[in-house]
């Protein structure tokens, strides 16, 4: 048992007793890890600051038998642009919903976190939300090895045709012959198939200013939702508020 | 086997059922009341029966009060015309100490907060939506200023912005008495935008 010092994103929290949380945290060093924040829920708390939601912070956390409890905390970037805003918080809160899902505890990746990082930072002044969330529903799942083959028919291995469906099953994209194979798989377009083979290989910055016709947004939502629900094995609640608000909007 | 007499570990176990009561605590209050005299006790199991049962949610503000509307809700000198939105019944006790205000409450139990999958639907909103009426003049939205309750602040300010009427938010900056070297960024530029003159 001892200190340690880690940087970390607020991925999550719960309150207990009277004025702690049991933050979750993600770090590049320890992977998701659970600590307490005692007092935190007073206003004149020092971890205040350092432990809202999104916050990207340096921790120095005392390891417990049961539950690491946090020491001291600094801000090294506060991310309160999301926070200032609902649609981009209902938005950040699937994301971070998502990783807590996908991740186990203490599995530590540096791809991982930088990749998440920079999601927050493009968060913070993307414009098209609901782009933003495709593309990082599919970059998070290739980075946790769920890339979907794309490439060529995810059932039998051969070359797709012009007609083919997306399959969350069956892990990609299939060809009309194996159609048969899963009959829950959604229509999708070579236009839409190229549309993720650039979302899986572009960074962000080259994919800010795309702009995709309706039909394709309506594609890429209906086979990466389903591809996501599959393999977390169950549907994010924060799902439920993002369609809240865009009810309001409409 | 049972290292207590029944009723004992039945009362152990009913008070460890309790919010931030674990079992060691639980066991040291059972053996406090045992040895407490029998009419305080008593007074403690009727004082719990009474306010269970007598205490209702008032049908306008949907505050904790045993006549219902409210004693807030009937005072004639209460100003009508401005509804301050709180999270918690705590919370209305925390703004009447203050003294200052003298508008009415809406109680909303609670804040979204889609981790938990708490939504709109979960809290008092829509009974705070039929009580925005002519008469109204300012929704001052008193949410906590933690990520729960500005979603819960922003999303009740989209939903009023139709019906015309004035939304306001409790100020956010830096606490009386804080240390200006402890607070973050978000806090400073919050306490900077809503600065006023000396």
């Amino acid at each position: 048992m001892g200190l340690y010092r880690t940087d970390a994103i607020v991925l999550g929290h719960r309150n207990i007793g009277e004025a702690d949380r049991v933050m979750t945290l993600f770090s590049p060093e320890k992977g998701k890890i659970s600590a307490v924040a005692r007092g935190v829920r007073r206003l004149n708390n020092r971890l205040l600051g350092g432990t809202q939601l999104f916050t990207f912070s340096n921790f120095l956390i005392m390891e417990n038998r049961n539950l690491d409890s946090i020491s001291q905390c600094e801000i090294k970037e506060s991310f309160h642009k999301i926070r200032a805003n609902l649609e981009r918080m209902a938005y950040g809160l699937y994301f971070a919903e998502m990783l807590r899902a996908s991740t186990p505890e203490e599995d530590k990746n540096h791809a991982l976190f930088n990749f998440f990082l920079k999601t927050l930072y493009f968060l913070q002044e993307w414009d098209d939300l609901e782009l933003l969330s495709r593309i990082y529903e599919i970059k998070l799942m290739a980075i946790q090895g769920y890339s979907p083959e794309i490439s060529r028919c995810a059932s039998c291995g051969k070359k797709l045709t012009e007609k083919m469906r997306f399959s969350s099953r069956l892990g990609g994209a299939i060809c009309f012959r194996c159609f048969k194979d899963d009959a829950s798989a959604v229509d999708i377009s070579c236009e839409t198939v190229k549309v993720l083979q650039g979302f899986i290989k572009k960074p962000y910055r080259e994919l800010i200013n795309l702009d995709l016709q309706e039909e394709i947004k309506k594609q890429l939502k209906n086979a990466c939702q389903p591809f996501i629900f599959h393999h977390l094995d169950r549907r994010l609640k924060t799902l439920e508020f993002i369609d809240d608000i865009n009810s309001l909007k409409a | 086997m049972s290292y207590y007499a029944e009723p004992l570990a039945h009362l152990i176990d009913e008070l460890s059922r309790l919010p931030g009561i674990g079992p060691k605590t639980a066991q040291r209050l059972a053996f406090h009341i045992l040895k407490m005299p029998k009419d305080r006790v008593a007074n403690l199991s009727e004082s719990i029966t009474k306010a269970r049962d007598s205490i209702i949610y008032c049908s306008i503000c949907g505050n904790f009060t045993d006549i219902d509307p409210c004693s807030i809700c009937r005072a004639s000198y209460r100003d009508r015309t401005t509804i301050m939105v709180v999270e918690d019944p705590r919370d209305v006790v925390a703004l009447e100490r203050t003294r200052d205000y003298k508008g009415l409450y809406h109680v909303l139990h609670g804040a979204i907060s889609p981790l938990e999958g708490i939504g709109p639907d979960d809290i008092k909103i829509k009974e705070l939506l039929s009580r925005v009426s002519d008469g109204v003049k300012e929704i001052i939205l008193a949410t906590n200023p933690d990520v729960e309750g500005e979603a819960t602040a922003m999303y009740i300010a989209r939903l009023l912005k139709p019906l015309g009427v004035k939304v306001t938010r409790i100020a956010h900056g830096i606490p009386v008495g804080g240390d200006l070297e402890y607070a973050d960024e978000a806090t400073l530029t919050s306490a900077l935008e809503g600065r006023r003159e000396m």
